[in-house]
Formats: C-alpha cells, sequence, structure tokens
C-alpha cells in the first residue's frame, strides 16, 4: 500500500489576519460602548 | 501574473531551484480535495526511480505572490520543503508496515460536520457536536511543515484498527507531538506581528480595551483547532481563567476563547461576529464551523442550546412562582384584584 504524504505549513500572516479580525470587531464594539 | 500562469511558472522552473539529485524528477500538477469539499492545487516532484513523492499545496503561495512575495522567493521555499520532506513518503510507507511504532504516530484533527459529510463515506470519523475528528498518521514535524497520511477506511483496514482505537490512541499522542499553546490573544499577535507592526496596529484600537480574548493552538500552528479536545484541556483553561468560557471557531488552525462575563449578555453577538469574519477574514479551506460553543465545566455544548436550556429552566421556575403564588392565594380566598382606578 503506498499512502498519499501531504506536506502543510502554517500560514502566519493568514492567522494574523485572522485573529485582528476578530480584535478588530471586539474593540471597535467596545469603543462605540465608551462613547455612548 | 494571473493564477494559471502562476502554476505553469511553478512547474517549469522548480527544477531549477532544487539539488542535483532531482534530475530528471517527474514534476506534475494536480487537484486535490481537502477541507470543506475546497479543492487545491497540489505540486509532486517525483525522482528517478521512486514511487512516492509528498504532495504540496499551492493555492497559499499565490496569495503569498499578491501580497508582494518574489516568484524568486516562492520558488526556493517550494524547494526547501520538498527536499526537507524528501524521506516522507517512504518513512510513511515504513511506518504503516511496522504496527508498534505506527501506534505512537495517529492524531486527530477536527473538521467542521457538515462541510464534510461526503468525504466521511471513505473516512473514519467521530462526530463531536457539529464537527468530526478525522485521523492521519504524522510523518515527519519540521521547521518547514507537518507532512502526514490521511488514514481512510482503506489504512485502518490496513493497519488492522477500528474508529474506536483510532480514538483512544489519537487521544494519547496528539497532545505529545503537538502540544497545545493557550496565550492572551495581544501576545499572540504580538509575537507573530512584531514589535513594529504591532505599534502600528495599536495605534488605531486599544489592544488593552474590551473582552479579554484567549487564542488556543498547538505548537505548529497546523490544525491546532483539535487541542481544545485534549483530555482535561478544556478544565486547565476554566481554571486559569477563573471562568467559563465561549469557544469561537477561529479556523481549524486555532480557537478564541472568551471569557463569559456581564459584557457578554447573548451568544448571539459572538455568532454574528464568527459568520462575519468567515465570510471575509478566513480561506474556505480553513473555515472550522459557524458556530459558538460554550463550556462550563461538564461539556463543550452549543452555546445556543446552552442559552435555550437556560431560558427554558428560568421560565419553568417562573411558572412555577407563578403558580405557587396563584395557589396560595386562592387558599386564602383573597382578591389578587389590586383594584386600581386609572
Amino acid at each position: 500500500m503506498k499512502p498519499t504524504v501531504e506536506v502543510e505549513k502554517s500560514n502566519k500572516k493568514a492567522t494574523v489576519e485572522r485573529l485582528a479580525a476578530y480584535a478588530k470587531k471586539t474593540k471597535k464594539k467596545d469603543t462605540k460602548e465608551n462613547d455612548k | 501574473m494571473n493564477y494559471q500562469n502562476f502554476l505553469k511558472d511553478i512547474k517549469e522552473n522548480i527544477m531549477y531551484y532544487l539539488p542535483e539529485e532531482f534530475v530528471g524528477s517527474n514534476v506534475t500538477l494536480s487537484q486535490v480535495t481537502k477541507n470543506n469539499g475546497l479543492k487545491l492545487d497540489a505540486l509532486t516532484i517525483l525522482k528517478p526511480g521512486h514511487e512516492i513523492a509528498p504532495t504540496i499545496y499551492l493555492n497559499n503561495f499565490y496569495k503569498e505572490l499578491n501580497e508582494g512575495k518574489e516568484m524568486d522567493d516562492i520558488l526556493g521555499e517550494i524547494s526547501d520543503i520538498r527536499v526537507e520532506h524528501d524521506q516522507a513518503p517512504e518513512a510513511a510507507e515504513n511506518l504503516i508496515n511496522n504496527l508498534s511504532t505506527m501506534k505512537d504516530k495517529i492524531i486527530f484533527r477536527v473538521v467542521g460536520y457538515e462541510a464534510n459529510k461526503e468525504t466521511f463515506k471513505n473516512i473514519p470519523h467521530t462526530v463531536k457536536n457539529d464537527m468530526a475528528f478525522t485521523y492521519r498518521l504524522v510523518v515527519q514535524k519540521g521547521d518547514d511543515g507537518v507532512a502526514s497520511s490521511v488514514i481512510n477506511n482503506d489504512l485502518m483496514k490496513h493497519l488492522s484498527l477500528d474508529p474506536e482505537t483510532l480514538s483512544i490512541l489519537a487521544m494519547e499522542n496528539t497532545p505529545k507531538l503537538f502540544p497545545a499553546e493557550f496565550m492572551s490573544m495581544n501576545d499572540v499577535m504580538r509575537s507573530m506581528m512584531g514589535e513594529e507592526e504591532w505599534e502600528e496596529m495599536s495605534m488605531f484600537m486599544d489592544m488593552e480595551q474590551g473582552p479579554k480574548l484567549y487564542v488556543l493552538s498547538n505548537d505548529s500552528k497546523v490544525n491546532g483547532a483539535a487541542s481544545l479536545f485534549y483530555p482535561g484541556q478544556m478544565d486547565v483553561i476554566k481554571k486559569q481563567l477563573n471562568s467559563d468560557f465561549y469557544v469561537l471557531p477561529s479556523s481549524v488552525h486555532e480557537v478564541i476563547i472568551v471569557p463569559k462575563t456581564e459584557e457578554i449578555t447573548s451568544y448571539k453577538d459572538l455568532e454574528t461576529m464568527v459568520r462575519e469574519v468567515n465570510s471575509t477574514g478566513v480561506d474556505p479551506e480553513e473555515v472550522l464551523t459557524g458556530n459558538v460553543y460554550f463550556y462550563d465545566g461538564n461539556e463543550l455544548v452549543l452555546a445556543k442550546d446552552y442559552e435555550n436550556q437556560i431560558d427554558a429552566a428560568f421560565n419553568h421556575s417562573s411558572s412555577a412562582v407563578e403558580r405557587m403564588i396563584k395557589d396560595r392565594f386562592s387558599s386564602l380566598d383573597v382578591d389578587t384584584d389590586p383594584g386600581y382606578e386609572m
């Protein structure tokens, strides 16, 4: 039997972008609340 | 450069970047169905006299090209990956024929159930809420990525294993091979971005403000969402935070942990946020699910189920109190109408 071997690498930039998207949404919301 | 020309360029030029031992290799491009049914473009460089070669996915490299990375650097990196994992296919072959070694290399990953339902026909899996665990054999873990083979029904049969045994072995091995990493989101971003970019971002938002967010992944940052299900992991987090918590499925590579505080009155805002980020900021093949989860020390549940249970319990107790008051007053034969006149 010949298994298929895949190589996967982390994508640092994509990870940072995902986390930044969450940070932006939570911080934005909080700023609005503070502005009230 | 358009994507098709990029693929053509890689195929035509990769040989110039590989060492001499690769002369005469057969370079091929193919499409492979990956997470959530997405088809990715895969490169294989088969050395003369060999029957198998590691598969390298190219889609992310095209993104890097569009972000300004030089084609020369991309070809160099692909060459490094191919060289580092040169022995991986043979190692995989040896692994599946050596039962005692193989058993220590079985790991699990977590993916969304619904979006992968079709592929589960051929793959042993364990359903968990709206997610599923799949199993893999790790062949090599290095600086240039993780080389592994999916355990499909044929391989499971070849290994004389069943889904239950796979699950037991994977739960034991995965935390050892891919230790969990749990950090505040600020610390993760700061370490990944570097000081300069972090300072720049901090100018636009107060990173200390708002609900405190944490990131849970593994040491390789590849398929790290699975670390949430490591034995005892959720209890460790609950103890560390001293709080129940919500889990946001940021991607198959990591989850975001949000402690339950008074600031968060319902899971609905969190769910809206997950769905928005999934549709705009996550590659489709890296999406985990669009639901929010909740952990209160018992088991991980969908946050909507948890809140529905709380509401039902509240309504039940409210009607019980109402009934009790009514019974009490009716037995006293008191007119409960306050008799206010407008």
